[in-house]
């Protein structure tokens, strides 16, 4: 497991949030969870960090939030992408594919 | 992100905080109850997943304020936080945060008030076109002479200044002023009745175009203007025009009649000029005009009528130093030249004094420039006391606040926003005093103008932006100053100790005592000043100035303008004189040319019949013309011999009184009645006066000045207009039985009985005149005093919080020795002890500061030394028993203190 609160994870945060609402609208602990499936577990996102990323995002224009009910009843907050958020995840994704590479490269190299 | 959506953030956060917190409350919430929800779905009791939940998300204050730091404008809302919790301690502790701020309300208005006077007077430039590059010929262009006798060049004649505008390599442009201000006599033409008194400065035709002025109406001087054969014009002052016409354009093409001359108004000077001379003309003339404005003959063609004022403009790129070897190389060519003149010793010696002109010739800033900037110096040190007062309670308190903020250190509280906390504590306190600084300033200002200069005077001392910029920067600097260092302090604090209680006692506070000691020593520098500047004012008060100044009333006149040739005025002079004694009330009338304490003097140098040539002495004398007894009238005891008498009048043998420093200087050995001299040299028996009586010294131009050697030749025996002796009387004095200040009107109405054209003008009484010269010395005096009172009860203040605090936090080992028996006058020697120790090292330190100090002032001084025992003493006295005073309080509190309560208190 990796802490989710690692500074360089930062900007990975975002990204992971903005993945997982890639497909649907989410409330809190709904990203949480979808986090930890998209990543088999490795990342564990605590509220202590997701909520700040998430008011910050919003502020950022990439998410808008609204109340509504949860799957069984419950009021719940959920957040969905703008269409900032949708082009901050396309150019984060490839920010990320072209740092990965590089580094898979550096590390390969003797 | 955009900036409107920031801005939309930042308002939300900021103002509508409840609603968004409220959000986030219910959001944090609704996750840890879904939490839950799922741990129960997974088996636990409900009891348990709420527990498990709460567990996993962390505590709930948590992460909201994590969120709260994330967003925009956190900082904004901390220091919002920061400045409610301020403003709730400043609240909680009123008498604390009003000492505070009073204290730097008075240093900062002090300072700011002072500044905006120095600026008025010495900063301040000129309202012309690039006043920069002007200079004066001479910055100091008025006194008794110029030229042979000192060396000193200020004031030149029209062929000098056509040599200097025709050789000159240095300026762009030269113009000529004539020094001094003309007296004019002004009605418009047609008017009856009297005529006004007006101002009036005669300048060269280029004068406005040489300073780039555009008229505010009508037109200004050319130089086609400044020939004698054109119609004679004049250009108003701006206020002048105001006051006198209304501002009507029509007064443009108005003919008005200046000393029976007409003149013709052709235009107004720009509203924010006001000259270039130290007074302020009402109406400007053209030079060529002097004869009339001035009624002699034309000053222009009289190579040794040194009457002009020079003011030149530097070439681009040339520097004054160059500026200035270039001219006193042509002023030594114009003397050679001129061969009349001069010996060749005195052209070695002659020089003229280039001065920088952008803020204009100013007697005031002459005069007081450097008395402003000792009061700047002063005002800084009062500022440094406000300081030091504001640290030490800042301190004091932070120290008493120790425990809460080790308590918030230990509950997480981080060390710099601890830091920012105390600061901007600190910070609120000086914008408060800040503020009421500036008002205070507004306020000052305006008192420290009149005070100084009377009212009604043309400085405006007016608080302007940058006025602001320095107060607010002075009162930033000195927030972040010493609100640093008890924060710093403070947030040093080892977290367990004043937890468990605090019992310390000793001289923990170095920095505290410093501050005191260093108030203590700083107020006794300015209490010194001040006493040394009363002791002045005493001693020139007290002194007896030779004459008996009550009961004498002084009237200005002048026969030369209303047009008396000089075998006229014998006549005038005694049917003044009779028609004077004649009012009922006056006891003696008599006349003289410039009469005691008057700015305008009159030196010659004279020969004594049967004295060699050379001598070893420079027979120098200033000399007076009086009427029949002068000296009677003035309350001047004979010596030896006799008064000037009525029948010293024409035709009888010429005659003169000297004083005692003549006689003592040049009649050393032999009896001086009966001797006779000429002014001038060599000794012109035509001319010579017979010594018929020695008056006793009296003060003459000066109270402070030593008194000069004079003689007092009879004005009644008028000699004709070539001889040394030539001159006018212009003043009538009076000595009156009663009163003198009733007689005015009376003494006016006799003058016009006599001569309807001659006003009596400046009616004053010598006493008047005698305080008139102290006013000076009564500024100085009474603005040290209020500084020194400004820092002594500043250091006061000081005194009294670090005492009173040191008690308070020593109540409990008073108890303890209250309880072993410790009485409670001993409780009383306790604390009384350190503030007088404290007290003992100020003095220490500030004796040698004020010895130093006041060397400064030792020039304004008369009749003390710099370092008069008696005012150090005196001073030092005095600062001892307010000192004691200010911890009688404390002291008191500490016998006070109830055993049993102080022991109670941990």
């Amino acid at each position: 497991m990796i802490s989710d609160r690692t500074d360089l994870l930062q900007g990975t945060l975002d990204m992971m949030i903005l993945k997982s609402l890639a497909l649907d609208q989410m409330h809190g602990l709904g990203i949480s969870r979808r986090i930890e499936q998209l990543t088999k577990g490795t990342f564990q996102v605590k509220p202590g960090s997701l909520f700040p990323a998430l008011h910050r995002m919003e502020e950022e224009g990439w998410l808008v939030s609204s109340w509504g009910e949860s799957e069984n009843n419950r009021r719940a907050k959920y957040y969905r992408l703008t269409r900032a958020g949708r082009r901050q995840l396309n150019s984060e994704t490839q920010r990320w594919g072209r740092i990965s590479l590089a580094i898979a490269r550096a590390l390969e190299a003797s | 992100m955009p900036t409107l959506s920031r801005m939309k953030n930042l308002f939300r956060n900021i103002f509508a905080k409840q609603r968004t917190d409220r959000d986030l409350d219910d959001e944090v919430r609704s996750y840890s109850d879904l939490l839950a929800q799922e741990k129960t779905r997974a088996g636990l009791s409900a009891e348990q997943a709420r527990r498990a939940a709460r567990i996993e998300s962390g505590g709930i204050e948590q992460v909201k304020e994590n969120v709260r730091e994330a967003r925009t404008g956190a900082w904004l809302d901390s220091l919002l936080q920061d400045l409610r919790y301020a403003a709730r301690m400043l609240r909680k502790n009123p008498g604390f945060a009003a000492i505070a701020i009073l204290t730097l309300a008075l240093g900062i208005g002090a300072n700011a008030a002072i500044f905006s006077l120095l600026d008025a007077v010495v900063l301040k430039t000129l309202p012309v076109a690039s006043p920069e590059g002007l200079v004066f010929f001479s910055g100091r262009p008025w006194g008794t002479s110029s030229g042979s006798q000192t060396g000193h060049w200020w004031a030149f004649s029209s062929q000098d200044f056509a040599y200097f505008r025709d050789h000159n390599e240095s300026f762009k442009e030269l113009c000529a002023i004539r020094s001094g201000t003309d007296q004019l006599e002004m009605r418009v033409a047609g008017a009856s009745g009297p005529t006004d008194s007006a101002r009036g400065s005669l300048v060269s035709g280029n004068f406005f175009s040489f300073l780039g002025l555009n008229p505010a109406a009508g037109r200004l001087f050319t130089t086609e203007d400044d020939r004698p054969q054109s119609s004679p014009a004049a250009v108003l002052n701006y206020p002048y025009w105001i006051r006198k016409f209304r501002n009507d354009p029509s007064a443009i093409g108005q003919v008005i009649e200046i000393n029976g001359t007409a003149f013709t108004i052709i235009g107004v000077a720009p509203q924010e000029f006001s000259g270039v001379g130290y007074t302020t003309p009402d109406i400007w003339l053209p030079l060529a005009f002097q004869p009339q404005v001035e009624l002699t003959a034309p000053y222009s063609e009289d190579p040794q009528e040194y009457w002009l004022n020079i003011i030149a403009r530097l070439k681009p790129r040339v520097r004054l130093r160059q500026a200035q070897a270039g001219v006193n190389i042509q002023l030594k060519q114009v003397l050679l030249a001129q061969t009349h003149r001069e010996t060749a010793e005195q052209i070695e010696k002659s020089y003229i004094e280039l001065a920088p002109g952008a803020g204009g010739i100013s007697y005031l800033r002459y005069t007081y420039a450097q008395a402003l900037q000792i009061l700047m110096a002063i005002a800084g040190i009062v500022l440094l006391i406000v300081c030091a007062n504001v640290a030490n309670l800042l301190l004091s308190r932070s120290s008493a606040r120790e425990r809460e903020i080790s308590i918030r250190l230990a509950i997480g509280a981080g060390r710099g926003r601890l830091i920012r906390q105390l600061l901007t504590e600190s910070m609120l306190l000086t914008i408060f005093g800040g503020a009421l600084g500036i008002l205070i300033a507004r306020w000052g200002a305006q008192a420290l103008v009149v005070l100084v200069t009377g009212s009604g005077s043309a400085i405006k001392a007016s608080i302007d932006a940058r006025m602001l910029i320095f107060t607010t920067a002075v009162s930033l600097l000195a927030g972040i100053l010493f609100g640093l260092v008890p924060a710093l302090r403070a947030s040093r604090v080892d977290l367990s100790t004043p937890i468990k209680g605090s019992s310390h006692t000793g001289l923990r506070f170095g920095l505290a005592n410093g501050l005191v000691i260093f108030q203590i020593a700083a107020s006794l520098v300015l209490l010194i000043g001040a006493g040394l500047f009363l002791r002045t004012l005493q001693k020139l008060a007290g002194q007896d100035p030779g004459f008996d100044e009550d009961h004498v009333v002084l009237a200005r006149i002048d026969p030369q303008r209303a047009g008396y040739t000089p075998e006229q005025t014998p006549a005038l002079y005694r049917a003044l004189i009779e028609r004077l004694e004649a009012l009922p009330g006056v006891r003696f009338a008599t006349v003289a040319y410039s009469g005691p304490l008057d700015d305008d003097t009159w030196s010659s140098n004279f020969s004594i019949e049967g004295m060699p040539e050379k001598t070893r002495l420079s027979p120098h004398v200033y000399k007076e013309l009086v009427g029949p007894n002068y000296f009677g009238t003035q309350g001047i005891p004979i010596v030896f011999g006799r008064d000037i008498g009525l029948q010293d009048g024409p035709g009888a043998p010429l005659v003169t009184v000297i004083n005692e420093a003549m006689a003592k200087k040049f009649f050393a050995d032999v009896n001086p009645i009966g001797r006779r001299f000429s002014l001038g040299s060599p000794f012109n028996s035509q001319e010579a006066m017979t010594i018929v009586g020695v008056a006793a010294n009296a003060r003459y131009y000066s109270l402070r000045e030593e008194i000069p050697p004079m003689e007092f030749c009879a004005a009644l025996q008028v000699p004709d207009e070539a001889s040394h002796n030539a001159g006018f009387a212009r003043l009538v004095e009076v000595r009156t039985a009663g009163d003198p200040s009733v007689l005015s009107s009376e003494i006016r109405g006799a003058v016009a009985q006599v001569a309807g054209n001659l006003p009596a003008t400046r009616i004053n009484t010598l006493r008047q005149q005698v305080q008139a010269q102290l006013k000076q010395n009564l500024d100085a005096a009474k603005l040290s005093t209020a500084f020194a009172a400004l820092a002594l009860l500043l250091a006061c203040i000081g005194l009294y919080g670090t005492m009173a605090y040191r008690v308070s936090r020593r109540t409990n080992e008073i108890g303890i020795r209250m309880t072993l028996g410790a009485q409670r006058a001993n409780v009383f020697w306790l604390v009384t002890r350190e503030c007088l120790l404290l007290v003992a090292i100020g003095l220490g330190v500030g004796v040698p500061a004020a010895l130093a100090a006041t060397r400064v002032i030792a020039s304004q001084l008369f009749g003390v030394r710099a370092t008069d025992p008696l005012t150090f003493a005196g001073v030092a006295i005095l600062l001892l028993l307010v000192a004691l005073a200010a911890c009688y309080i404390p002291a008191q509190r500490a016998m006070r203190v109830d055993p049993m309560v102080a022991l109670r208190y941990e």
